[in-house]
């Protein structure tokens, strides 16, 4: 477990479901609960590494502090141009659909796995159902499908 | 309409010339003054319109401090009393008044009679559309500055309620579960908690230093852009080059203030709209200016006619910031060549300050 290869999760998941991007942010209690872009697959930028959020800042900050699934169809509709650089990580990998779920231990969310697409529209509840029930129940040392509310 | 005789008529046009609100002159193709009614006689100077009547001033240049042209305010090139060809039928003119100093007319310089060269010149007061046309947009930037400003606290009020309060409450929540808690669970709830209040520090330090930043008082410009630019850098993951040449120096409050200002507005901008991964900023005093330099290589827009993409106001707010200061803003970019932010301050140097350090 303490050797469980993330980046080859995230590229399997990035082929299988023939989408642009995969991305894994942590919770990093040592660094005040800071959140970082630890994992990433598919990404055409390097933008991701210097990205520091926090609980409710930025994609994974919302879904940390939520613990709920975020599914954005469309992330030109759905963000102005005015808001959309709130969310960098979309910004630099030029995401235009995508779906960030919650990862947990001890029931507190502790991650966060961007799957995300370069063509609006790519990513919908359908393919985040079909994607959501692919992942096991463990991911490394993370806990899946504990949705609140869902 | 009844036909009126000739007489009639020139009575008409000879109580309009006298009782004209207009001013009206004749000149001759020389640009001589023949005649001019009383409105005009109520504009001139009295020492002028004495000399003017006694023949010993005949031209407009007595009293005309030029006219608005495409390159300036008060221009005498193309003067429009020699340049025939000219469309002068609608301009601004400036006068040397009785009272009131230089003020503004609108005014129509024409040729009536062609055979005698004889041309009309017919002027009138601007000052009170101009006070209109001030007061409005008085009004306007009054409403803008409340509308940023609610705008401001709105989102000073949104950071608060969503982040502080709610860690807040979290952690009360936490407390009182753990009065529940086994020891090694408790010992958990406490770390964790701990984790909460650190970040609830962090935010309020970060609302804080939004809304001024202490290095900025303390430590001048320099410190502040390095603290600015590192916040930057973590939350948008866009790096800042800062090339500084001013080391530790200290300017006017006002100054410090409004460069710090535009700096941070123009880095947001690149950040928001450029589609970037590097700014670079520079900073250096030059013949006796402070000088800023925000350039991205970014997307660029037309200067021409921009695409508005947010409230259109940053733009605005820097040039006034910078002209409050006595500096002027420059905005260069182009579709596709990324742009360019450049400031440009008066800086005297302040002898007490001087002494202090």
């Amino acid at each position: 477990m303490e050797h469980f290869h993330y980046e080859s999760f995230l590229e399997q998941l990035r082929n299988e479901f023939e989408l642009d991007v995969a991305a894994l942010a942590v919770c990093l209690p040592e660094e005040n609960h800071a959140i970082r872009w630890k994992y990433i697959s598919g990404n055409i930028s390097e933008n991701y590494r210097r990205i520091v959020l926090y609980s409710g800042k930025g994609t994974a900050g919302l879904v940390v502090k939520t613990g709920k699934a975020r599914i954005i169809e469309n992330v030109k509709e759905y963000y102005s141009a005015g808001n959309l650089y709130e969310h960098p990580i979309l910004v630099s990998e030029k995401i235009e659909s995508f779906a960030a779920i919650p990862f947990f231990k001890n029931q507190r969310v502790c991650a966060v796995l961007l799957v995300g697409s370069r063509t609006a529209g790519k990513m919908n509840q359908v393919l985040f159902q079909e994607i959501f029930s692919h992942l096991p129940e463990k991911v490394g040392s993370y806990d899946t499908g504990e949705l609140i509310g869902n | 309409m009844i036909q009126i005789t000739n007489e009639k008529m020139m009575a008409f046009l000879i109580k309009m010339y006298e009782n004209s609100s207009e001013a009206i002159f004749f000149l001759d193709g020389e640009g001589e003054i023949l005649a001019l009614n009383p409105s005009a006689e109520q504009i001139i100077n009295p020492s002028v319109l004495e000399a003017i009547q006694q023949g010993t001033i005949s031209s407009l240049c007595s009293f005309c401090r030029g006219y608005t042209s495409d390159e300036e305010l008060m221009s005498c090139t193309n003067c429009y009393l020699k340049n025939p060809e000219g469309d002068f039928s609608s301009f601004q003119v400036y006068l040397e008044t009785r009272n009131k100093g230089v003020i503004p007319y609108a005014a129509s310089y024409y040729q009536i009679d062609p055979e005698q060269e004889i041309f009309v010149f017919m002027l009138r007061d601007l000052t009170l559309q101009f006070k209109t046309q001030e007061n409005l947009y008085k009004n306007q930037m009054v409403k803008q500055t409340i509308e940023a400003q609610e705008l401001e606290r709105k989102r000073i009020s949104r950071e608060l309620h969503d982040s502080v309060v709610q860690d807040l409450v979290s952690t009360l929540v936490d407390l009182r579960v753990s009065k529940y808690l086994k020891e090694d669970e408790l010992r958990e709830r406490i770390s964790e908690t701990e984790g909460t209040l650190n970040r609830l520090i962090e935010d309020v330090r970060n609302i804080s230093v939004f809304l001024r930043p202490a290095s900025l008082d303390d430590l001048g410009l320099e410190a502040a852009f390095r603290t600015h630019f590192k916040w930057i850098e973590k939350t948008y993951g866009i790096r800042v080059n800062l090339k500084s040449m001013i080391s530790q120096m200290r300017y006017r409050h006002d100054i410090e203030t409004a460069v710090y200002r535009i700096c941070q507005e123009a880095v947001l901008n690149a950040v928001k709209y450029a589609g970037i991964s590097e700014i670079d900023v520079y900073i250096a005093e030059s013949n006796r200016h402070l000088e800023l330099f925000v350039r991205d290589e970014g997307e660029g827009f037309n200067t021409e006619s921009p695409t508005i993409k947010g409230t259109g106001l940053g733009v605005f707010g820097m040039t006034e910031r910078a002209e409050l200061i006595g500096g002027k803003l420059r905005l260069y970019s182009e579709q596709g060549k990324g742009t360019t932010v450049y400031l440009s301050v008066p800086i005297q140097l302040q002898p007490k300050e001087r002494v202090e350090t």
